[in-house]
This record gives C-alpha cells, structure tokens and sequence, in this order.
C-alpha cells in the first residue's frame, strides 16, 4: 500500500492520544469521602471481566477512529488486491510494451484495445504510486529504453501507439536486462503489458534461461505481468501469399492464395464478404467460412492485359482486431530468382543447384550459378537473389560484402566447409566436424512449424523434417542466432539471423548423401532452399512485399503512399504500419507478419515456469475493463473510522433504566 | 430545646403517639399494655377462682348467676422503656455535602430523629435510654423516666460524634443482653455490613421480646453511584482509599446495592422488625410521623 499524503503518517501517535487523556483523567480525579465502601469492593471485584473489556473495547475503538482518520487523509492506494503495490516506491519502473498487431485487439463493448488499456491502467497506477520513480519505456518495435518525465505522457507518445509488427518478449527483456546492468536501477519493477501470444514469447527458445538467471541475480526486482490473453470471440484475419500475374495469348489475370483465420472454432457457416480492391479498382467477393481457417488457393481475378505492374489489398468487415482487416500486395513481372553457389564441392553444389534453379511456380523465373572459391571476385552481387557459401567465412572485405549483402534484403545461406576457419560473420562460426552415431541423436528432434523455412506448409500440414538424419555435422559457435531445427540436447542443425532486410541462414550439415538424408528425402532440401530463395527474391524486381518491423534500411522517407491509408502514416512510422507505396520503379507492400495471426497464447503453468524463480504477479486482464490496478482506498478507512466512532457511542450509552429503577426503590420504601 | 429538635416538627407529632407493638413491662402504669394482668378499666377476661386469689376481685354478680366462683381479670397498662442505639461509625459522617457539609450527614439525620422520638417518648411518660454503637458502646444511658434525664440524655445526642469502624453487631447482641425488661429498641444506622451477622442480632434482640424498629439511613447517591469521572473513595471507616472510574464499575455497583437492599429487606421480615428506609434527603418529620402513624394502635 503505498499513500499520497504520506507526511501525515507521522501524525500517527496521535493514536495513542486517547490512552493519554485516559491516563490525564484518572490523575485528574477529585477525592471524596465515602461510605458505602462495601459496594465499591463488590463491583471491582464483579467488573473484572466484560465491564473491563467494554471498557478497554472503548479505548481500542477511539484509537482505532484516530487511525481511521489519519490514514484516509493520508489518501492510501491499493490494488484489486490490496498490497499489489505494497512496499516502498521503486526506484525505476520499467514498462515493457508489446506493440505487436494483436495487441490492438479491441473490447467488445469500449472499443479500447489491449495496449490501451494496459497503457492507461500503468498510467494512472505509476501516476498515483511511483511518482518518485524513474519511468523507462521498452517497446517491441524499436526495444530501445526511452525514459518518460511523466507516466500521464504514455498515452500519447508515439512509441506506444499500436503497429503491425510482431514482438520479441524474450529479446526485449534481454534489453531489460541490459540496460538495468548498465544504469544499477536499484529497487526495479518491470511491468510487462502483452497478450502472451506464443509467437511473441518463444516459450520453447533456448533465452528465457539466461534471462531468468542474470534477473534472479539481481535484488529488488520484480515482475508485474499485465497479461490480456483473452481472444475476442469472432474476429477474422486476412492475409494474402503467393502473388503472381499469369498471362496467356488472350488475357492476364493476378492470381494469390487467400488464407482466413477466425478466432472461433464454430461449425456453423458464415458468409464473409472480402474487399478486394486492385489498382483502385474494388471488388467484392463473398466466402463461406467454417470452423477456424479458410484457405482458398490459387484464387484468380481477370486484370488488364496491359498492366504489368500493380497493387492491391484485401479487406474484411470491420470487427474486434482492425490490424488484421487489412492485407496489402504488389505484383510485377517476376524478377530473375538468381543463386550463385560458392563451392568447391561439386556433389553437394550440383545438389543446390538443382533445388534452386527449378522453379516453384509455374511463371517464375529460377537460375543457379556455382563459383569456385578461387573466383568469388566473378560474385554478381547486384543480380543474386540468395547466395549459398559452402567455403570457409572470409574476412574483411568479402565479409563486409556479405554483411551489406544481407541488409539489402536478400539471402545468405552458409554451408559448412570440409575445413571451417575461425571466423565469424554475423556472430556465428564454424567450428569441428562431428561424426554422429546411428541412433536417435543424428535426427532432427526439435523444429519451427509455425515460421522459417521449415515451417508449416499454408494448408498446415508439417513438412517431414522429422525424416532428416545427419551422418556428420559442423559444430555452430553463435550468439543471438534463432534457432529453426535442432539435434537433440539443443545442437542446432538450421539457425537464423536476421540483419537488415535480409536473413542468413546456417545449416549444419550438408546435402549429400555421405552426409545426410536430405538429398534422398529431396522434399525438405527443396522446399528449405526455395524458401529462402523467394526471401531474397522478395528485394529484388519491382514488386517488394517486407513485413512490417522498424526498418532504417528501407529509406521509407522516399515512397508515395499508394492510398489514403498509407498516405495518413507519419513517415517515421511507414515500415512499422501495413501500407503500400512506390518506391521509385518499386512497388512496397508492407504488413504484419502472418504469425501474428496465430492465437496459441502461453499458457498459466507455462508462464509460471519460464519465470520460475523470480519475483512476479500475474495480472490477468482484459480489454477496455475498467479493474483498476490501484484505486484510493480512503472511502474504507472512513468507514472504519465511522463504525469505530458508532461502536464508541454503543458502548459509552449509560443504563439509564436501571438508574431510575434504583431511585425508585429508595423513595417507595 | 436543642437545636436538633424542631418545636414545628414536635408540635405535628405531639398527637401521634410512640406506641409499642408489644407488651411492655413497665414500672408505673402508663398507656402501654402490659402482659400482666391488672387494675386499669380494660376487661380483660374471666377465670375460676383458685384458693389464695384476691377475694376483692371476685365477681360477685356471676356468682350470683352461675353459683360458680369466677376472677374478674383486666389489661394492665404500664410504661414503654425506649432504647435508642445510633450507630457513631465513621460511615455515619458521610452527606451529600461530604465532611465539608456539616449537619447534613447521616448522624445529623439520626440525632434529629432520636432527639425528636426521646423527646416524644418522655412526653408521655416513658424512660427514654441512650446507647452509643460505634467499635463497642461508646456510651451507655438506661432508660430512665425523669425530665433531668431527658435533659442528659439529650445533652449526650447533642454531643454525638461519629467516628472509628462500626462494631454494631456485636453491641447489638451486648444490648440485647443488657436490656433486661421488654423494651422498644429503635436502631438507627447505615447498616453497612454483612447482612447475615445483623440478621443473628435482631433474632437475638427478638428473642429476648424487644420490640425492634429500624431507621436504615441512606444517602441517595449512594444507590445510584452518579460519576462520571475517576475519583479517589476515601473510605469513612479507614479502608485504604481506591481509584476508581465509576463508568467502569457502575452497573455493578448498583446490582449490588440492589442486591443487599433486597436482602435487607427479606431479613427485617423474617425477624419481625420494623423495618423503615430513610433517604437522608427526605425530611425526618415525614419519616417520623410515618414510623408512628403505623404503629398506632
């Protein structure tokens, strides 16, 4: 409990001011001579008990009114739980915001979202309780710390405001972690807003150890998990992939695959009219849904021949989540999907050469090319979709090629060398061959199924990763890489790393059937390869289609908002938002990432365990309630001061009755 | 006349008079009945005749009628012997005013009472007898008749002072033993002690054919314990004085005041004694005329 007026606590001996005039009185007390002295004896040796105890009752009630008094003049918060904020004020209060699309999800009856409540709730709680305390914000978008003067200012900055992303939990709080390391906070609460989506909070990543650990290392703080996992009951999202102009001798139309996820699992049909608006051009076309999902593949809609280049976006009707209403698109004349192999092993080269010069769509246009090691100046930098390196990391300049590679957007996918140096590149390196035995710890045991490029196919069924067996693997030295497959006792086979635009990828292992199954199994190998092919072809040509995440790379200050939603985006906010642009002879088509579409939440006993150990409350909250965090909790105090007061009075009543009974008897006789 | 004695007060009572509710035995005739049989005008009844009798008292005229031999008797009225016994304990100082406030005690209440019944009583012929009760018989006056001893008995109530514990019980029992003849005993006192040794003495002064009347004195503050601040009870008869706030022990008190007054009352009947309860507030004319008006035959 903590108090506004906390200065007038130190009028509390005043409590005792009651048990003083009682003592004053009875030194007061006037001396009389008296006879019935007999009497006097009888009733102090009857009164000991309840006469005594009404008595001292009397006392206790008069203290107890005096502190009544003083603490609800003191103005006293609490808690829904009364003592949630029990204890003296932190020095820092830390908010850790999760801005992702979900976040946005909107009450059924306020039309307040999650973060907005969350927001208003922290604002209105560290307003009346940790004035003193230095107010840190960490969101999900940029994870920077931004100290706030004042926690009324939460509800308007732009850092808080919601956006199309998704969100690192886990990530952010290593910040957290950080930056309490490097400014010694002191006394820290953390509150951590979010909706506890898995995709978000990664339970099964391999960093919420180390986060537990370097935090229960540390004293005072403490973790307050203002969770909103609470789904709205009908909401829909909308998502489009596979975007593609098709043309024959006689007419061209866009084709796209249209996937729709419903919040309720009802088997009832539901007729969904989609807003299909293509170059300005709108559309409707009315689908029926049951259950969860919908997928309508291969979806065509007849375009003009003469239009080579375009964009579009698919709309629902408006209903609890309005960031997931909405999905954007471009297309254009497919560029040229180039992968330029740096190899010197012609068996395990030739492999990924045929991975990723045979097309996945009818359409595309797929070409590989293999390059010595001794002739990596020939690289076409400025024409690769992805490139493959199976020779040790270079260093110095080719690395810094590499690196600036990547941030462009496209793809990088490393193969171990028959002979790994030391270096690093993009924090990770090779280290030594290890020759697996023929039993369960050569076979991929863990994997993504819900993103990267062994995820799930649009349908959801699982690609058989679970097939893959290593004969030998190059040991992966990393830091910060996300981990896509893994051997058992967490020996990464598939890691990612994001940087810039662009990914790179590192497979332990390689192809070839000396050392793995992934040849033989050809499914994994091919669908893995084009995957991370389509990422790095996604940059090039003139339709670019990014997911929306804060991005400097992306010189967004230059593009012209296609339509009147993109145009009202501040351009600070351009990547972070769902929008479509022109960017020079490029066409941008930004949105939130499909997996924030994804409503497994963490569960209660899984939460518990990925901060077990720590100092935390779980608050469970829900959009645009009205629960307060704290509330001044005077009201209770003056009525505690008022029934102390009443009861005085009740005990203090003389017995008139009997007094006049006594008199009577005396006069009758 | 002393001043504790208001000719007002005797003037109103002259036309009551002090009678005894028993038979006396007495030393002259006087107006109260003896158990003797004597000469006074009150028939009484017949009896026969045995040898020795008075042949003076003979009826001779149920003689004539019956032939039979009968004794005439009559009432013998004889004088009342009045003891007055005042209890002088220090309790009886207390007053509504406290020792500040002489004249309004309990004692100033019992010497007007006792002045005005002596002076009564020897008004109309009777021995009027003083005795002082405080730890034992502080003083000791026999009933007498003659107006010289009216005057002392008087000069000794005008000089009555209270004081020292209260022994009455014990010079209860002394008196009854001392008193020889029938006597009309008047006890005037606060009667504060244990009501169980007071109830032995009044069986014994029962016992002994006195007969009993009491004055109870009680202040009526003393019943129904009006404080409202802690006070220092400084007791009359040397008890250690004791702090007390009376809102903590009121109720109680006042249960056992109910409770003694009660048993007072119970044990006053059940010995037959004339039991009379007097707020010193009242006036004691009123108690007075009220005490003679019930015994009036």
């Amino acid at each position: 409990m903590s108090f506004l007026q906390p200065f007038i606590l130190m009028a509390m001996p005043l409590i005792a001011l009651p048990v003083l005039i009682h003592l004053i009185n009875q030194n007061r007390h006037k001396t009389i001579q008296w006879a019935a002295t007999m009497f006097l004896m009888q009733a102090k040796r009857m009164s000991r008990g309840m006469a005594r105890l009404r008595y001292l009752l009397i006392l206790l009630m008069r203290m107890l009114a005096i502190a009544g008094l003083l603490f609800a003049l003191s103005r006293p918060m609490s808690s829904g739980w009364l003592g949630l904020t029990a204890g003296s004020q932190p020095e820092t209060t830390i908010i850790v915001l999760d801005r992702s699309a979900s976040m946005s999800q909107q009450g059924s009856s306020t039309g307040i979202s999650k973060r907005e409540t969350a927001l208003q709730k922290l604002s209105s709680l560290i307003t009346n309780t940790a004035q003193n305390s230095q107010l840190v914000l960490f969101d999900s978008v940029s994870q920077e710390p931004l100290v706030i003067n004042s926690a009324s200012d939460l509800l308007d900055l732009p850092e808080t405001e919601g956006t199309a992303t998704t969100a690192d939990i886990p990530g952010l709080l290593e910040k957290v972690v950080e930056y309490m390391s490097s400014n010694q906070t002191g006394r820290t609460d953390i509150w951590v807003c979010s909706d506890l989506r898995q995709t978000d909070w990664n339970p099964s990543g391999g960093r919420w150890e180390a986060i537990r650990e370097q935090v229960a290392n540390r004293e005072g703080v403490r973790f307050y998990l203002l969770t909103y996992p609470k789904v709205a009951d009908e909401n829909v999202a909308v998502s489009i992939s596979g975007v593609h102009r098709r043309e024959n001798a006689n007419a061209a139309e866009l084709v796209f695959d249209i996937k729709l996820n419903r919040t309720t699992k009802s088997e009832t049909p539901v007729q969904i009219p989609l807003n299909i608006v293509i170059n300005g051009a709108r559309s409707t076309l009315n689908v029926e849904m049951t259950g969860s999902e919908l997928i309508r593949n291969g979806h065509t809609i007849a375009i003009d021949q003469k239009s080579k280049q375009g964009w579009g976006k698919v709309e629902l009707p408006k209903d609890s989540n309005l960031a997931d209403n909405t999905f954007y698109f471009v297309y254009a004349e497919p560029a040229l999907r180039k992968t330029v192999i740096i190899s010197d092993d012609k068996e395990t080269a030739e492999l990924i050469r045929l991975a990723t010069s045979i097309p996945a769509e009818r359409g595309l246009r797929s070409e590989s090319e293999i390059i010595p090691s001794t002739n990596i100046a020939a690289i076409p930098w400025d024409e690769a979709a992805m490139i493959v390196w199976q020779i040790p990391i270079p260093s110095g300049a080719t690395a810094k090629q590499l690196e600036a590679f990547v941030a462009t957007g496209r793809t990088i996918f490393f193969l171990p060398p028959e002979a790994p140096n030391t270096n690093q590149i993009f924090n990770t390196a090779w280290k030594e061959w290890i020759q697996t035995a023929a039993n369960e710890s050569n076979r991929i045991s863990r994997w993504r199924t819900d993103a990267g490029l062994l995820s799930n196919t649009l349908s959801g069924s699982p690609l058989p990763v679970g097939e893959i067996v290593a004969n030998r693997y190059c040991e992966l030295e990393t830091d910060g890489a996300t981990s896509l497959a893994q051997f058992p006792k967490n020996v990464p086979l598939l890691t990612r790393i994001i940087s810039g635009q662009g990914a790179a990828y590192f497979c332990a292992t390689l192809p070839k059937t000396s050392d793995s199954n992934f040849a033989s199994n050809g499914i994994v190998l091919y669908i893995m390869m084009q995957r991370a092919l389509a990422r790095g072809a996604a940059s090039l040509g003139a339709a670019r289609q990014f997911e929306c995440r804060l991005d400097s790379e992306l010189k967004a200050t230059n593009w012209k908002p296609l339509d009147e939603p993109s145009n009202e985006i501040l351009v600070s906010s351009r990547t972070i938002q769902p929008g479509i642009y022109q960017a020079e002879e490029t066409l941008v088509a930004l949105n939130r990432p499909v997996s924030e579409d994804r409503i497994a939440t963490v569960e209660t006993t899984e939460l518990e365990r990925l901060l077990s150990g720590l100092d935390y409350t779980i608050i469970d909250d829900a959009a645009g309630s009205s629960m307060q965090l704290a509330s001044e909790v005077w009201r209770i105090f003056l009525i505690i001061m008022i029934c102390a007061l009443l009861l005085e009075a009740v005990l203090c009543i003389p017995e008139k009755q009997a007094e006049t009974k006594m008199t009577a008897t005396l006069e009758s006789s | 006349m002393r001043d504790f004695i208001e000719p007002g007060v005797v003037a109103r009572l002259a036309g009551l008079a002090l009678d005894a509710r028993t038979p006396m035995v007495g030393s002259v005739s006087g107006r109260h009945r003896s158990p003797t049989r004597g000469s006074s005008l009150e028939f009484s009844e017949y009896r026969k005749y045995v040898p020795g009798d008075d042949l003076r008292r003979l009826d001779w005229r149920a003689w004539g009628r019956s032939d039979k031999y009968f004794i005439k008797e009559y009432e013998a009225d004889t004088n009342l012997r009045l003891c007055l016994i005042v209890d002088v304990s220090g309790s009886m100082n207390f007053g509504p005013g406290g020792l500040k406030d002489p004249g309004n005690t309990k004692l100033d209440y019992a010497r007007k009472l006792a002045g005005t019944l002596a002076y009564l009583a020897a008004g109309q012929g009777d021995a009027v007898g003083l005795y002082f009760a405080g730890q034992e018989f502080n003083r000791e006056i026999p009933p007498k008749r003659s107006g010289a001893h009216l005057k002392h008995v008087l000069d000794e109530l005008g000089e009555m002072k209270a004081e020292g514990e209260t022994g009455l019980p014990g010079i209860l029992h002394q008196a009854a033993e001392r008193i020889r003849q029938r006597a009309l005993v008047v006890i005037i006192s606060d009667l504060f002690m244990d009501t169980e040794e007071l109830k032995s003495c009044f069986q014994h002064l029962r016992y002994r054919k006195h007969d009993v009347a009491v004055f109870h004195l009680l202040e009526q503050n003393e019943i129904d314990f009006q404080f409202d601040r802690p006070m220092r009870f400084q007791d009359l008869e040397g008890v250690p004085p004791m702090l007390i706030d009376p809102t903590t022990i009121a109720k109680q008190y006042r249960e056992a005041v109910q409770i003694y007054l009660e048993e007072i009352k119970l044990m006053m009947r059940d010995s037959a004694v004339d039991y009379r309860r007097a707020g010193i507030e009242q006036h004691y004319a009123e108690v007075l005329a009220n005490f003679l008006l019930a015994r009036k035959k």
